[in-house]
């Protein structure tokens, strides 16, 4: 049964192509056809069209990014700037710093250290900073890359966001460089930086050598024992990957709680192919939010439940969800999210004020003894409190060319910065199945 | 709601029309709990909180429970 009618890409030629979202008995599917390269089907959603239905009621006009837009001349993708008919506002503006990499991962969205070697000096970044300043505001500011720390002066770059009045500086690491240099972990805290989007794919060494080619955990410890020790916050960001590490996600939720508050949330990204991966997926080789979600709940034997969490706000909600939960007296997860309460702020402004709120560095668990003071003490001592006993967890499918949905590309919120311009993560990074890209580089 | 100012023995409960005293309330939100000084009606117990502190309360809450 046909759900809605979009158009997708051909994953061959890149040629935008009518698509079909589809509920079949497994699942609801994207299919399409290229008259020229055949007929492609891919998994969205490992649950019922009803489901999948269910998070329309989440979707929102996020209301264009701001700023000078670029005209509609082929049509989404292929004008993004963004271009006028963008409807996602700005909730993260990333920067590649570098393309080199410390590691050569099996599996890279930006292909590092492969693409061809490239490094803007301080005042080209300063040019994207005033990209992304045109349109009004200051987002959090992701330095990603390559590995963003094989940049000695990653210091100074973000010294001058810092200074533009970029507040919430995070690194998208994979932590090797970070977990030894502590002298340089302190400088990017000096100048600006707040958090660390580490690459965490699980707990145990054996997830490492098949994600990552090598064992990784003890980096990971070592790194947010450092951040704990000069007051960074971390993020653990574990890519999902079928039969390799979909079985540990609720030991992540519980490594994460073991690290509270230096580990502010968890950020699930179920695995996309853009970049290098090892051959063109199978749909067995993909994981849905449906999944991810049915994970959290069973294997954490029903601490966070699938109903704690909500989807995004955009113009396509399947972008993402998240959940907001304290830790309890007894050591689990409460969740603080209401079913009733909404914001009445955008939903891109609603992201920001939450990331720059929950994924800060917060103080150490405050004691909150009882005293002699009055109510006025109660708001900051109570989002004190929050920060300190509050951890995230989420969740975003990137799209890639098989399962590209266009119309909820037009909704995204998280832009890179080119020259002049801002794009789409997931037009940014989509590669062909030859590698062609749309932009990157 | 308005604002109390200074002169709180002034207030009576509106509903039960009894002079509120000062004295510990407790506050609690999720797990958080902290008892404070605040003023309350003797007979039924209702806390007086003020627009200012109504106001800042429901902006955490839209930041807490919601995203």
């Amino acid at each position: 049964m046909v759900l809605r009618k979009t158009q997708s890409l051909c994953p061959v030629c890149l040629g935008k192509i009518d698509a079909e979202i589809v509920e079949e008995e497994d699942g609801v599917y994207l299919a399409k056809t290229c008259l020229d390269h055949g007929n492609f089907k891919t998994v969205l959603w490992r649950g019922s069209g009803d489901s999948f239905l269910i998070w329309d009621r989440y979707a929102e006009n996020g209301g264009g990014p701001g700023g000078d837009l670029s005209e509609i001349k082929k049509g989404c993708p292929y004008d993004c700037g963004p271009c006028l008919a963008h409807t996602g506002g700005i909730c993260v503006a990333l920067i590649e710093v570098t393309h080199r990499c410390n590691m050569r991962c099996p599996i890279c969205f930006s292909s590092s250290p492969e693409v061809p070697a490239f490094e803007p000096d301080i005042e080209a970044i300063k040019r994207l900073y005033r990209t992304i300043l045109a349109t009004g505001t200051t987002p959090p500011l992701q330095f990603s890359g390559g590995e963003p720390t094989l940049r000695d002066d990653l210091p100074e770059i973000a010294a001058a966001a810092s200074d533009l009045g970029f507040e919430m500086i995070q690194i998208n690491t994979n932590g090797v460089r970070l977990a030894e240099d502590t002298r340089y972990l302190l400088k990017l805290k000096e100048n600006g930086v707040k958090i660390l989007y580490l690459q965490f794919d699980g707990v145990t060494d054996d997830v490492y050598y098949a994600t990552r080619g090598g064992p990784l955990i003890n980096t990971k410890i070592k790194v947010i024992e450092n951040c704990s020790n000069v007051g960074l916050a971390v993020v653990l960001v574990p890519t999902i990957v079928p039969g390799i590490n979909d079985s540990q996600i609720g030991r992540i939720v519980q490594f994460a709680k073991q690290w509270m508050p230096v580990v502010r949330g968890v950020h699930f990204q179920p695995i996309s192919y853009f970049g290098r991966y090892p051959q063109v997926p199978d749909n067995r080789e993909r994981i849905t939010l449906p999944e991810v979600l049915n994970a959290l709940e069973k294997q954490t034997d029903g601490e966070v439940r699938i109903s704690d969490f909500k989807p995004r706000r955009s113009k396509d909600a399947h972008c993402a969800f998240a959940g907001f939960f304290v830790l309890g007296d007894d050591g689990a997860l409460i969740s603080a999210f209401s079913p009733v309460v909404r914001s009445t702020s955008k939903p891109a402004a609603a992201v920001r004020r939450f990331l720059e709120t929950y994924w800060s560095p917060t103080p150490r668990r405050c004691s909150c003894q009882p005293c002699s003071c009055g109510m006025d003490s109660i708001p900051d001592e109570l989002l004190n409190w929050v920060q300190a006993h509050s951890l995230t967890i989420s969740g975003m499918p990137f799209q890639d060319v098989w399962n590209i949905d266009l119309e909820r590309l037009e909704g995204c919120c998280i832009h890179v910065a080119t020259d002049g311009s801002l794009v789409p993560f997931c037009a940014y990074y989509l590669t062909s199945i030859r590698g062609k890209r749309l932009y990157h580089r | 709601m308005a604002e109390m100012g200074e002169a709180w023995e002034e207030w009576y409960c509106f509903k039960c029309n009894e002079k509120v005293t000062e004295g510990e309330v407790q506050f609690s939100y999720l797990q958080f709990k902290k008892p404070v000084k605040g003023t309350r009606c003797p007979k039924c117990g209702a806390v007086f909180v003020s627009e200012e502190m109504g106001r800042k309360l429901r902006s955490i809450e839209e930041q807490i429970e919601d995203k």
